[in-house]
């Protein structure tokens, strides 16, 4: 395994663990925040398990789409205040679970390909919530530090990583298509990966029920 | 050609991060700015409601002096001025202590008397009626006649009305520090100072008492000084009130007779007094 695997993993480990630790003082989105983080964790692993002794992880990753889809519009249900955005978050995890449950038997069958008929729709969704989400805070602020809101900094992390992912895509295409070096692609990966899992870390240390409760209003 | 293309995945890559550390910074900017506006509304909305509050509070309590005035007026004098006739009335022959039935009567006389004092210093009508200086010219010679303390009234520069409004505030908290020092002050001088200027008007009520300190005080006189500078506030006056131990004290209100007053409403018009 290579540093950059390890250093992700300990990350993964790290902010569960700390989650795990701080859960009672958590409000609910930011406990489904390290339950997600600790699925994610569990998955890298399986990940890398199933990579070695079966050569193929790609069940892992439609159960790791179909969980983060699921976790982190939640979270979104969560922060939302409005009734027709909460609505609109229920209507798409159906319909993104019916999606995901159709793809992965159908179109991007689980035993051989990546599910990314799910994960571009859900990526897209996670950016625009983002983006209704700063809204909101725009609409509704709160006298605490910006600085110091715990979902003005998951909500950067989302936004950042969601819109990273087109990028990433983009490249990814390109790379290929042109049979370039993909080894630069793999460390932007982790990069971003890090820069997201410790900015969500960042978040959970600052979330206690206090602060979410002015953030809910 | 893979060169060019790198190139430009580069640069659309660092075209992106950009923008979006762009959009985060203005995020915060604006979220910043809505911070301040939204602190500003709510003080704004708080001092607005703090004003009321007080204005409600004032209100009352003028309510309640009235009353009490006109009690004492209507009621407890008469009822006094009937006693006095029927002490009058007893004849010379049927009284076996005639000196104690003409001291009765005297007192009697002089009770009904100072509470017909205390009724027009309680009621604003009296005050709206006679105007500042009538009023705290009765006041201080209530005051020297009951030989608590000597008050002394200067008045400097030429006068002009106030505003009953301005003058019944003016008015209470006169009362207010002459009550403070009769209480505490143990004061043997009390000297009350009307100047008025064309665009100034002073008040300023000194005392030769034992004084005090701010951090000294108790809570019930902290209270009292506060509620000087509040119906100062009210009216658009500053009340300063400087005192230290052994040094008396001195409550200076200040205001611009020219400024547009904040408290008025219909039933204490905001006209100049008579």
């Amino acid at each position: 395994m290579s540093i950059r695997s390890i250093i992700y993993l300990l990350i993964l480990l790290l902010t569960s663990i700390f989650g795990i630790v701080r859960y009672q003082k958590l409000a609910i989105p930011f406990k489904l925040l390290c339950g997600i983080i600790a699925i994610t964790f569990f998955v890298e692993v399986a990940n890398r398990f199933c990579a070695v002794r079966y050569h193929n992880s790609m069940p892992v990753y439609h159960i790791a789409s179909f969980a983060e889809l699921n976790f982190f519009l939640s979270i979104y249900y969560f922060l939302f205040n409005q009734k027709n955005t909460k609505k609109a978050i229920i209507s798409l995890i159906v319909i993104l679970n019916i999606c995901s449950i159709i793809n992965s038997f159908f179109l991007q069958p689980y035993r051989n390909t990546f599910p990314s008929n799910v994960l571009v729709p859900a990526q897209i969704s996670y950016a625009i919530f983002s983006i209704l989400l700063f809204r909101q805070m725009l609409l509704h602020p709160v006298m605490v530090n910006i600085v110091k809101q715990s979902v003005f900094w998951y909500n950067t992390a989302m936004l950042f990583f969601s819109s990273t992912m087109f990028l990433g895509l983009g490249v990814d295409n390109y790379f290929i298509n042109h049979k370039l070096d993909y080894h630069i692609i793999i460390i932007f990966g982790y990069c971003v990966n890090v820069i997201f899992y410790t900015i969500l870390a960042y978040s959970i240390y600052l979330n206690t029920k206090e602060t979410h409760t002015e953030n809910e209003r | 050609m893979r060169d060019d293309g790198l190139q430009f995945i580069v640069m659309v890559a660092t075209a992106f991060f950009a923008s979006l550390a762009i959009f985060i910074i203005y995020f915060v900017i604006l979220y910043r700015n809505k911070q301040i506006i939204n602190k500003q509304e709510q003080e704004k909305l708080q001092s607005e409601f703090h004003q009321e509050l007080l204005e409600t509070r004032i209100e009352i309590q003028e309510q309640t002096l009235v009353y009490v005035s006109r009690e004492i007026h209507d009621n407890i004098t008469q009822v006094l001025s009937f006693v006095k006739l029927n002490l009058g009335m007893i004849h010379n022959e049927e009284i076996v202590n005639k000196k104690k039935v003409d001291e009765s009567r005297e007192l009697v006389a002089q009770t009904i008397n100072d509470l017909r004092n205390l009724s027009k210093s309680l009621s604003f009508e009296h005050i709206a009626s006679f105007g500042l200086i009538k009023t705290i010219e009765i006041e201080v010679e209530r005051i020297n006649n009951s030989g608590l303390i000597n008050a002394v009234l200067l008045i400097e520069g030429e006068t002009y009305p106030l505003g009953e409004q301005r003058e019944l505030v003016l008015f209470r908290i006169f009362q207010e520090a002459l009550n403070n020092t009769l209480k505490y002050a143990d004061a043997k001088h009390f000297r009350i100072g009307l100047q008025y200027q064309s665009e100034l008007f002073n008040l300023s009520l000194d005392d030769d008492g034992a004084g005090f300190s701010a951090k000294m005080l108790p809570d019930k006189r902290g209270a009292g000084l506060k509620n000087m500078e509040s119906r100062a506030t009210l009216i658009g006056a500053t009340a300063t009130i400087d005192s230290s131990p052994g040094k008396g004290c001195c409550v200076k209100v200040t205001l611009n007779p020219l400024e547009e007053q904040l408290y008025t409403d219909g039933n204490h018009p905001n006209r100049p007094g008579r």
